[in-house]
């Protein structure tokens, strides 16, 4: 059974955002990074945003021993880069997140990264301060080291290489002292996303890569949070993907362009088919009415102009994974059990053979016990005598409470156990009625299924 | 170490009526003597009758004069207590015959006053010298031979004309001779002769030359022909020549320039392995742990006492194979660690002396507030000249009391004399290997009585804080966060491994 529903955001309005119009690249590639180097690279990249790049592009850098590389990076992307086979080079691991990629170029200049082909050139004066904040966390923070090839646990820790004071780089609350006619949320409480003053709205604005967390500019600089909650001075006139500013679009404006909405790139695209199989009770699926928005995801959510919902519905089956239900097998139990008492009470009291004979051919089970019962309590007497004499195996009476036991007609159909819970399978629909009766009969409950 | 000569000789088997002097070795002499030089009356140690029997025997032997008063011959039998013997009579002789070098020895390690069943020549002596002063075995006996004359005018003995073969073992480092299962004393004019022999044996070897004063190497030649384990050692292996073997005997520079490459191979050796040393790491490694490891003669140490690395230094003192296994290591080192990063002057800085540095921890921290302080440092009690830690450690514990000291187990060469006054003021010491694998460098850390703790780093060791006869400071004292003392990876602190490793010591 198939129940659909389409969602429609053609007239949605995203409040503001950013339309690439111009995708352009960093006129500084790493190419010219690698190939301006004299003396020394040091290289901090957490996340591995293009370390691998300089390990397998730089290799004339790499192969000169005269030539330092020395790299920062997580412990799993420096197991990474060993396992890629990295010959050479300094390369130890931190725990120390940073936003984005630093290169320091033979300590006179220095690069920030947000992505391979994103790469500003930072302000001169605040090389010393990070590349002694770099230095103190590899002396400091490492746990692992790759030193030309070969890799090491780190002993110890250097406190004698400190951490430095923070003056070039700076704060937040600095940062929105400055002129700022673009930031990103982060710098002002309360201005919403990708915020733009006003006289800057209409003209191409900075959009920079997700993976910067909080970004800043004055006509002339751009601050870049880069670690411990400090900003990087960058020019950024040089570089970086352009886009327009925009207010107010619908979604069918919107529908198929790169844009930037939410802090993040997006490309809305038209429509969206989510089909999904649902499996219910067979006594209630015909009524089943879905919230077909629960079959949407989150992150499906604003990228769409229209999102179909189809559901099948159909009722459990039951297979493999159900087990006949275990009554059968104690009712099974039970018979046998007085049926093999009966016959050595037969042995016992001869005279009471025919009675005996008629609990053993009784065929409603609680009926049977009954009558077993019965017996045993009106011969006890006897039994006692001969449980002493010769035989000492007691005959004890059998307890039944029909409802444990009960199950239905098989011309109705049968129970089934899975994961503790009952399950009444039919063959015909039309039986519904009657299972429920049983059920109901004897105080069960049980999910309707199809045999 | 071992000097060991060995050789084949023959042992000579003669008999023959003699006249043998010998000394024999007389502690009970030397323990009466002192006794009595020490002012005690026999009378004290012994019953009346025994005591003058000593009395009049010391009298005889002129030890005593008879005033009680030790005589110079006394005093001599203090100093050396041997007694001489002579006695005549038909001995068994052994002589063991030799030969090194040029000369032919022949020395006796065993006299017997028994002679043998077995028929023997009756021959001129063929034997005109023996050695002399050597122990050797009298009977049962152990004694120093003095002289074997034969007596009346016979000069004939018996002797079996077919001389069995013998194994010498000469030990020169004990000064001792192995016969059968002993090792007996040389004398010393047998060890003088067999140390000439093997000067002259060693006065070409491939290290240089080997002074038996101190029982070393005097290196001449450079490192070339040394281990690098052996550098490291402070000894050399083994040297073989003909009958002559040296092992693990100590090596002593005597000339700058050795003395200069031995530093460089020893740094060469320690920044091989995982650990990262730079400049000021490794002169501190020299100043506390070579300088005075007993490699150096003195003259130079007196030249080498303000040497100092340099990076230039190992490309001019290591082989280029080395030099090149090492070279980006090194650059590494100068390039992240060329330079000091604690430039900032301090308040602690401004100190002149102890009392002052003492006096700025005090405005940091109130002695009132402290509960108790440990000293960790990696080099306390070198044997060191710049070494003024009682001097710091004396005005440390005017302000706070019963401060604890903690080694992080380095190795190094110990101020014996430094150590005992500290033992003897019963300073509570502490040694944890573990923390220097694991911190680099040297804290003074301050446990304040609400239990917080206040964590210092110093520079340098905090003994070694001043330059020689200086008010300059060699090192920085700068105050840590304490959050920064956790290695990352680790769930102990450096605090909580002193404090677990003092509960449990």
């Amino acid at each position: 059974m198939r129940k659909e529903k389409q969602f429609n955001y053609s007239n949605d309005i995203v409040q503001f955002g950013f339309l690439y119009n111009d995708k352009k690249k960093s006129k500084i590639t790493l190419k010219s990074i690698i190939d301006s180097v004299e003396q020394s690279i040091v290289v901090y990249d957490y996340k591995n945003i293009l370390l691998s790049n300089i390990a397998s592009e730089a290799s004339d850098l790499l192969n000169d021993n005269n030539k330092l590389f020395i790299a920062l990076t997580s412990d799993s992307e420096l197991r990474k880069l060993m396992d890629s086979g990295v010959k050479t080079g300094f390369i130890r691991s931190t725990n120390k997140a940073a936003n984005g990629a630093i290169i320091i170029v033979d300590k006179t200049k220095m690069y920030y990264a947000s992505s391979k082909d994103i790469i500003f050139e930072s302000y001169k004066n605040s090389i010393p301060e990070v590349f002694n904040y770099i230095n103190y966390l590899i002396w400091n923070t490492a746990s692992y080291e790759i030193l030309q090839g070969q890799m090491n646990d780190v002993k110890g820790i250097r406190h004698s290489i400190v951490k430095p004071v923070f003056e070039k780089l700076i704060t937040k609350e600095e940062v929105i002292q400055k002129d700022i006619i673009g930031a990103t949320e982060n710098i002002e409480q309360g201005l919403g996303m990708n915020y733009i003053h006003q006289e800057e709205h209409v003209i191409n604005s900075l959009v920079i890569d997700p993976s910067v967390s909080s970004i800043a500019r004055t006509s002339r600089f751009a601050y870049i949070k880069v670690f411990e909650e400090v900003y990087l001075q960058l020019k950024y006139d040089n570089c970086i993907e352009l886009a327009e500013s925009f207010e107010n679009l619908t979604y069918q404006e919107l529908v198929g362009k790169s844009a930037w909405i939410d802090g993040k790139k997006t490309t809305i695209e038209e429509n969206l088919k989510i089909t999904k199989t649902l499996e219910l009770p067979l006594d209630s699926y015909k009524d089943f009415e879905p919230d077909f928005e629960n079959y949407i995801n989150n992150n499906q959510l604003g990228k769409y102009m229209t999102i179909d919902v189809i559901l099948d519905i159909q009722p459990i089956k039951i297979d493999a994974s159900y087990k006949l239900s275990n009554r059968y097998k104690r009712r099974e139990e039970i018979i046998d059990s007085i049926d093999a008492n009966v016959d050595k009470l037969i042995k016992i009291f001869e005279d009471e053979e025919k009675l005996l004979n008629q609990i053993k051919s009784e065929s409603r089970i609680v009926e049977k016990a009954k009558k077993y019962n019965a017996f045993i309590e009106n011969n006890e007497s006897g039994l006692k005598v001969l449980k002493t004499k010769k035989n000492k195996n007691a005959f004890k009476k059998v307890i039944v409470n029909e409802n444990d036991i009960a199950v239905p007609n098989e011309i109705i159909g049968k129970l089934y156990d899975k994961n503790n819970s009952l399950y009444f399978a039919v063959e015909d629909e039309k039986q519904i009625k009657k299972a429920k009766e049983f059920l109901k009969e004897h105080n069960l409950a049980a999910v309707m299924v199809s045999l | 170490m071992k000097i060991e000569i060995t050789s084949q000789g023959k042992v000579l088997d003669l008999e023959a009526k003699l006249k043998l002097s010998y000394h024999r070795r007389r502690i009970d002499y030397k323990n009466l003597l002192t006794s009595i030089k020490e002012g005690n009356s026999l009378l004290n140690e012994f019953p009346k009758s025994i005591a003058n029997s000593i009395s009049k025997r010391l009298l005889e032997l002129k030890y005593i004069d008879n005033g009680r008063n030790i005589t110079e011959d006394g005093n001599k039998m203090i100093d050396n207590p041997e007694l001489l013997e002579t006695e005549t009579g038909a001995y068994s002789v052994r002589i063991m015959q030799f030969k090194l070098g040029d000369y032919e020895y022949y020395m006796i390690p065993e006299i017997r006053r028994k002679l043998s069943q077995q028929k023997r020549d009756l021959v001129e002596n063929p034997v005109k010298g023996y050695e002399t002063n050597n122990y050797f075995i009298l009977d049962d006996e152990i004694v120093r031979f003095v002289s074997m004359n034969q007596q009346g005018q016979s000069k004939k003995v018996f002797i079996d004309d077919n001389p069995e073969d013998i194994s010498i073992k000469i030990d020169l480092d004990q000064e001792v001779y192995e016969y059968g299962s002993k090792s007996m004393e040389l004398g010393p004019r047998l060890t003088s002769k067999l140390i000439s022999f093997a000067e002259s044996m060693l006065q070409d070897n491939p290290y240089g030359g080997f002074d038996f004063n101190s029982k070393s190497f005097i290196l001449k030649k450079g490192l070339k022909m040394l281990t690098v384990q052996e550098i490291l050692m402070g000894n050399i292996q083994q040297l073989k020549k003909d009958s002559l073997i040296i092992e693990s005997a100590p090596f002593i520079i005597d000339d700058v320039e050795t003395a200069k490459e031995y530093l460089y191979k020893v740094a060469f050796s320690k920044l091989q392995n995982e650990d990262y040393y730079s400049i000021p790491d490794l002169n501190d490694i020299y100043i506390n742990e070579l300088f005075d490891n007993g490699v150096f003669s003195d003259t130079v140490k007196k030249a080498m006492f303000d040497f100092t690395y340099e990076i230039n230094g190992f490309s001019n003192y290591l082989t280029k194979k080395e030099y090149e296994s090492l070279q980006y290591k090194l650059n590494v080192l100068e390039f992240l660690l060329g330079f000091s990063l604690l430039e900032e002057n301090t308040d602690f800085s401004k100190a002149t002396n102890y009392k002052e540095l003492v006096k700025t921890f005090n405005t940091y921290v109130p002695a009132k507030q402290v509960e108790t302080s440990y000293i960790v440092m990696g080099y306390p009690f070198a044997r060191n000249a710049r070494n003024k830690f009682p001097e710091f450690y004396r005005e440390f514990i005017k302000t706070y009391k019963d401060s604890i000291i903690v080694k992080k187990g380095n190795p190094q060469r110990v101020d014996d004399k430094m150590e005992q006054t500290f033992k003897k003021m019963e300073v509570p010491i502490y040694e944890f290997d573990s923390l220097r694998e694991h911190y680099h460098d040297r804290y003074i850390i301050f446990k304040l009585k609400n239990n917080q703790y206040k964590v210092f780093l110093i520079t340098s060791e905090i003994g070694q804080f001043f330059k020689l006869n200086s008010t300059d400071n060699l090192g920085l004292v700068k105050e840590l966060d304490y959050q920064e003392i956790r290695r990352t990876n680790r769930k102990d602190n450096l605090v909580e491994i002193i404090e677990r490793g003092i509960e449990n010591a």
